[in-house]
């Protein structure tokens, strides 16, 4: 009888697959209000799985926590959310929990949870950051990873030894990021990881080139998201240095703009960086040299046209749209493969029983 | 293109020829021409014997146009003696010995398309000695953070507090330089600053394209700010440079040019 429930209960997850029953459940940080890409993205995973009918949940540490919509919009706001401080989670086998790179240490405390874990890696760079030396993912059960690039992928392939299978969604860059209808303002936006090296670059250039005192440079950070796409458009350049960058968003949210990128090569190169689509160089004491020949081109008009040739290349390559379609595909292939497992084991319960009922005999 | 040029030109000489040349040829290598290009003399034939005797390239031949004033002939009155012959919407001032970049008057165009209620675009005015060599830019304080209420756009409050801007290169709506009185021939050294205070006092917008749009050469001998600083007739001394500029605030508030002059000793 025991066995036929087992068999009953799996019967049941495989259904729920069918009929849509289960739920994907996306760990996600607090922001407390603060823009933040990978939180974006997450949100982004969530609203194309609902639209697809399938029941997907932002979930969150504590209950107070900060409402996205202040710089994410109203529409992401409104997703479903729960809270694990106020014990609403409540997994079964054909649930999916997803939980970003950093929160490894998530992993541990949900190590006996049914469901199947899923790692989303935005940024490489913080994998190690909470696992215990020596730890693998796989040791906590995970053994599937989504991230945004192929290089990514070929990182995470590599540090785990092929022991994780890893699968990609890129970032879509939504519509919103487009060129301004004005003409473009002679202001420089910056954003750099390290908040030091904006007050670096721009001291150095007004320092060195003080007939460009009149140039402003405007810090990109903690902007809505549609303030942010504005405020990008109206830039006459972009400084970008990100040295642990996974994908690179901001750049190409700028191109998207037909704003120009000036940008140090971060440690991975992005798939995206090409030689002639930017700007780019190694050494970070060359930006402000950079920026001041760039400006001067921009004030006469003569800046480097093939730049902006090869941004538009890039300028449907990283749309929603794709990005909705490959959440699609990507999700239903994990779907499929627990499905699948599933399934095969009730051949395996089968065969079980019959060996152990012949025993019994 | 409804633009017209205004060239005020008091004389001609030698030294001044490549000065001419290369102001005429800025013209011609705009990407858009404008449609006329006044040449206002003073009564003078010998000047206008060498005026009509330059040959002006093919692209703009047919545009030219001189016109004698026969009144006042300081630089103030030709302006706005020109602009009274202007049958144009727009019009801009060039200077003889000055240059506008080949970006500008396409600059002009699209800048209009986006801000349709400006009356004034001035440009980015890069500065030079009389060698070529860079000295400064002017007009471009506008864009600066928090110069002004709007970035880009000029307005009185913060005129009074930094008075440095050019009107030459830029380009004008007539019938908004005309209703506002035009330039006033009695301020000296300081009409530049005097017509952009009453510009904005009634509520005129000024904008600066942030383009390099016009190149021009200072303290070129015999050139007005040249004759207030070298010339020992003309030559203006801080008491009257800080009268005119104290002038230029208090008569911004009168469209008409009330004469004002200049008395030694005179406490402004």
């Amino acid at each position: 009888m025991e066995k036929e429930e087992v068999r009953k209960q799996i019967e049941e997850n495989i259904s729920r697959f069918d009929k849509k029953e289960f739920s994907f459940y996306f760990f996600t940080m607090d922001t407390k209000g603060n823009p933040t890409a990978a939180v974006s993205t997450i949100y982004q995973h969530v609203k194309i799985l609902n639209e697809l009918g399938y029941n997907a949940t932002i979930l969150h540490e504590k209950n107070d926590y900060t409402s996205v919509g202040g710089w994410l919009g109203d529409e992401y706001a409104k997703l479903p959310h729960k809270s694990i401080e106020a014990q609403q989670l409540q997994v079964s086998p054909s649930d999916f929990v997803i939980i970003p790179e950093l929160f490894s240490n998530v992993l541990e405390q949900t190590v006996n949870l049914p469901c199947c874990k899923i790692i989303l890696c935005q940024s490489y760079d913080y994998i190690l950051e909470m696992l215990a030396p020596g730890k693998s993912w796989s040791d906590y059960g995970v053994t599937t990873c989504i991230t945004t690039t192929d290089k990514q992928k070929e990182y995470i392939d590599s540090l785990f030894s092929n022991r994780v299978s890893t699968k990609i969604i890129p970032v879509g860059i939504p519509d919103i990021f487009k060129p301004s209808e004005k003409p473009k303002k002679p202001i420089i936006g910056i954003f750099t990881r390290d908040q030091r090296d904006t007050v670096k670059i721009f001291k150095t250039f007004y320092l060195k080139y003080p007939h460009l005192k009149w140039i402003s440079f405007r810090d990109l950070r903690g902007l809505p998201r549609e303030t942010f796409a504005k405020s990008l458009s109206e830039l006459a350049m972009l400084i970008w240095i990100d040295d642990i960058s996974g994908f690179g968003t901001m750049p190409i949210e700028a191109m998207k703009s037909n704003v120009p990128v000036l940008g140090k090569i971060p440690n991975m190169v992005p798939e995206w960086m090409e030689d002639k689509n930017g700007l780019w160089t190694h050494d970070i004491n060359t930006i402000p040299d950079l920026t001041a020949n760039y400006i001067q081109a921009w004030l006469e008009d003569s800046e480097p046209k093939e730049v902006f040739n090869e941004m538009e290349k890039l300028k449907d390559t990283y749309s929603e749209e794709k990005q909705s379609q490959k959440i699609k595909d990507v999700y239903e292939e994990l779907i499929t493969e627990r499905k699948n497992l599933f399934t095969s084991k009730l051949p395996q319960e089968t065969l079980v029983n019959n060996n152990e009922l012949n025993e019994e005999k | 293109m409804n633009i017209t040029v205004i060239i005020p030109i008091h004389k001609i000489n030698e030294n001044e020829k490549d000065y001419f040349a290369k102001a005429i040829s800025s013209i011609d290598k705009q990407k858009l021409l404008p449609k006329e290009i006044l040449l206002v003399i003073p009564k003078d034939e010998n000047l206008r014997k060498t005026i009509e005797s330059y040959e002006y390239g093919g692209n703009i031949k047919d545009l030219v146009n001189i016109v004698e004033n026969n009144g006042e002939t300081d630089f103030c009155s030709q302006i706005n003696f020109g602009v009274s012959k202007v049958k144009t919407e727009l019009f801009s001032v060039l200077e003889m010995d000055d240059e506008y970049s080949i970006i500008w008057f396409d600059n002009v165009i699209r800048y209009i398309g986006h801000y349709k209620d400006v009356d004034a675009f001035l440009p980015i005015v890069l500065d030079t000695n009389t060698e070529g060599n860079f000295l400064h830019f002017t007009n471009e304080a506008v864009w600066a953070k928090d110069f002004s209420d709007t970035l880009g756009m000029l307005d009185n409050d913060s005129l009074l507090n930094f008075p440095n801007f050019q009107l030459s290169g830029g380009v004008y709506n007539k019938e908004t330089f005309e209703s506002v009185g035009g330039l006033k021939p009695s301020i000296k050294l300081q009409f530049n600053y005097e017509f952009f205070l009453r510009m904005t006092y009634y509520d005129k917008k000024i904008m600066t394209i942030p383009k390099l749009g016009y190149r021009k050469t200072n303290m070129r001998p015999n050139s007005l700010f040249y004759d207030y600083y070298h010339n020992e007739t003309k030559k203006m001394l801080p008491d009257e440079a800080r009268f005119w500029f104290n002038t230029a605030k208090k008569e911004c508030y009168f469209k008409q040019d009330r004469g004002i002059k200049y008395e030694e000793n005179e406490i402004s």
